[in-house]
């Protein structure tokens, strides 16, 4: 789609330039500071291999649960009408804009060895979350899912159903509608989605280290990592630091097209 | 504006933005930034407050979060101007740094125990059954003063803790055991006496490492308040401040 050149005024664009800056700078502040000279063997020493290893793993554990509870509540928001939708999805993005660290207190009110449901968890199996991997991927998939929710939420919106009513009329029941038409209409969003929902469990710092504590091995992903480096090893704070960002940044630009919107 | 109560950090850079921020806008009043350790935050208010009822004009702004981290956030250049660490090697680093004004001064001793929640519901007896795997057992990071004492008791005692997590302050592990979250944690005697009756002791250690809990003067505060610096210091050193550090469970320097 073309438009009309038009002209923005030259304050807004100062501004913009300003606002350009306000985030150029940290990432250079990192830059700057980064120990250049020993950032391979900082990168692959045993407690940042340790944490990396961690959070690849939680981090896509986590975007497996996303997308196993998110899609279907991305669609059901999207296509079913039914009393109190507006509370469920805000109930259910309410987690991007709570601060994480309360997030992390809720779920230890609930999958706590005292809370409502971890107390009843452990007189039955025994067993209790926090403190464990599972409590990690929880964490991050509370924080995370939200993100897949909106995005397959607004692409099942924009369909206008004249494919799936087409292949219904053909004959194919619900199920398969959904699995050989919707499904794949929705595919680039469903990417974008799980992307973005994989990088914000990546990322996730609060609802973690309270949920699910800091222990080396078991719960410090990359992001408690840092925040423990910083008290004591600046240098591999800020190479972690980095890691995260290049990540963050890859995973931005790949996906640019279907979060912006082709151009 | 009237800002008595400590700011607790959670990311470092926040609080030294905050820090910033309360330097900056202080209104007629002078204000004298103090670092306080997890482990002393209580105290440190408290003196905090006695000193401003004593010289009217001055707020002491008190900051608490783990030594190392306040550690931390004074080699990024916040303006604080008094440094109260948990334990003798931080403030140590600073000197090395230049960043400590004069000779720091030991005002305590503190020393770990084991504790539990209440009823102490896990059974725990003493400091050999943190090697057990079953339990849910806290305590701080390496690095931080909290950590390598326990590290050094732990060494001394020939034990292999079983920890389920590390915290990077000590008061992170007392909010754990309150909320019955750990069977038990490795904390500093005076901070179970701050629990009150949440949490309780079961092997108060006697006889293994303690440590010394140091104040400091810092070079990066106001210049012009370098007298109540020294003043504060002082009350802290004194008889005052042995006094409210005796009623809080610190022992002698």
């Amino acid at each position: 789609m073309t438009r009309p050149p038009t002209t923005v005024p030259r304050w807004v664009v100062a501004l913009a330039a300003l606002g350009a800056v306000f985030f150029a700078v940290p990432i250079l502040g990192l830059l700057i500071d980064a120990p250049w000279r020993d950032l391979v063997s900082i990168l692959t020493g045993s407690a940042v291999l340790e944490a990396l290893g961690l959070s690849l793993v939680t981090s896509v554990a986590a975007a497996v649960v996303a997308a196993v509870i998110g899609v279907p509540l991305g669609v059901v928001l999207a296509r079913v009408e039914f009393p109190g939708r507006r509370l469920v999805r805000a109930l259910v993005t309410l987690p991007m804009v709570l601060p994480p660290v309360v997030g992390g207190v809720a779920l230890l009110l609930a999958f706590g060895r005292r809370g409502v449901v971890g107390s009843i968890l452990e007189s039955v199996t025994g067993w209790t979350v926090p403190f464990t991997t599972v409590a990690v991927v929880l964490a991050a998939a509370f924080v995370a899912t939200p993100f897949l929710v909106l995005t397959v939420e607004g692409a099942v919106r924009n369909l206008d159903g004249r494919h799936e009513a087409a292949a219904a009329t053909l004959g194919a029941d619900p199920g398969t509608v959904f699995r050989r038409v919707t499904l794949p209409m929705i595919l680039p969003s469903l990417r974008a989605g799980l992307v973005l929902a994989w990088a914000r469990a990546l990322g996730e710092f609060g609802a973690t280290v309270t949920f699910a504590g800091n222990l080396p091995g078991r719960t410090r992903t990359l992001p408690l990592a840092v925040f423990v480096e910083l008290d004591t090893d600046r240098a591999t704070a800020i190479t972690m630091s980095l890691l995260l960002m290049a990540v963050s940044l890859v995973v931005l630009v790949s996906m640019r097209e279907h979060w912006w919107g082709r151009r | 504006m009237s800002l008595r109560r400590p700011v607790r950090a959670v990311a470092p850079m926040v609080s030294v933005a905050v820090a910033g921020l309360l330097v900056g806008c202080g209104g007629g009043d002078d204000e004298l930034l103090v670092f306080a350790a997890a482990s002393v935050g209580d105290v440190a208010v408290e003196l905090a407050e006695r000193y401003e009822a004593e010289h009217p004009g001055v707020e002491v702004v008190v900051t608490v979060a783990g030594s190392a981290t306040l550690r931390e956030q004074v080699r990024a250049g916040a303006p604080a101007s008094v440094f109260w660490s948990a334990n003798a090697d931080v403030v140590d680093d600073l000197a090395d740094g230049g960043f400590v004004d004069g000779e720091a001064t030991p005002v305590a001793a503190n020393g770990l125990v084991v504790a539990v929640p209440a009823g102490n519901p896990a059974g725990v007896s003493d400091l050999g059954d943190l090697a057990r795997a079953d339990l849910t057992i806290g305590w701080c990071a390496a690095g931080v003063p909290c950590g390598d004492l326990a590290r050094l008791v732990a060494a001394a005692a020939e034990l292999d803790v079983a920890a389920d997590t590390e915290t990077s302050n000590v008061r992170a592990l007392l909010t754990q055991l309150r909320a019955d979250e750990l069977d038990a944690a490795l904390v500093y005697r005076t901070d179970v006496v701050a629990a009150g009756d949440d949490v309780v002791v079961v092997d108060p250690l006697e006889g293994s490492p303690t440590t010394a809990v140091t104040i400091a003067a810092l070079d990066g505060g106001p210049d012009d308040l370098t007298g109540h610096r020294d003043a504060f210091i002082a009350l802290v050193a004194g008889s005052d401040g042995r006094a409210v550090l005796d009623a809080a469970g610190f022992g002698a320097p």
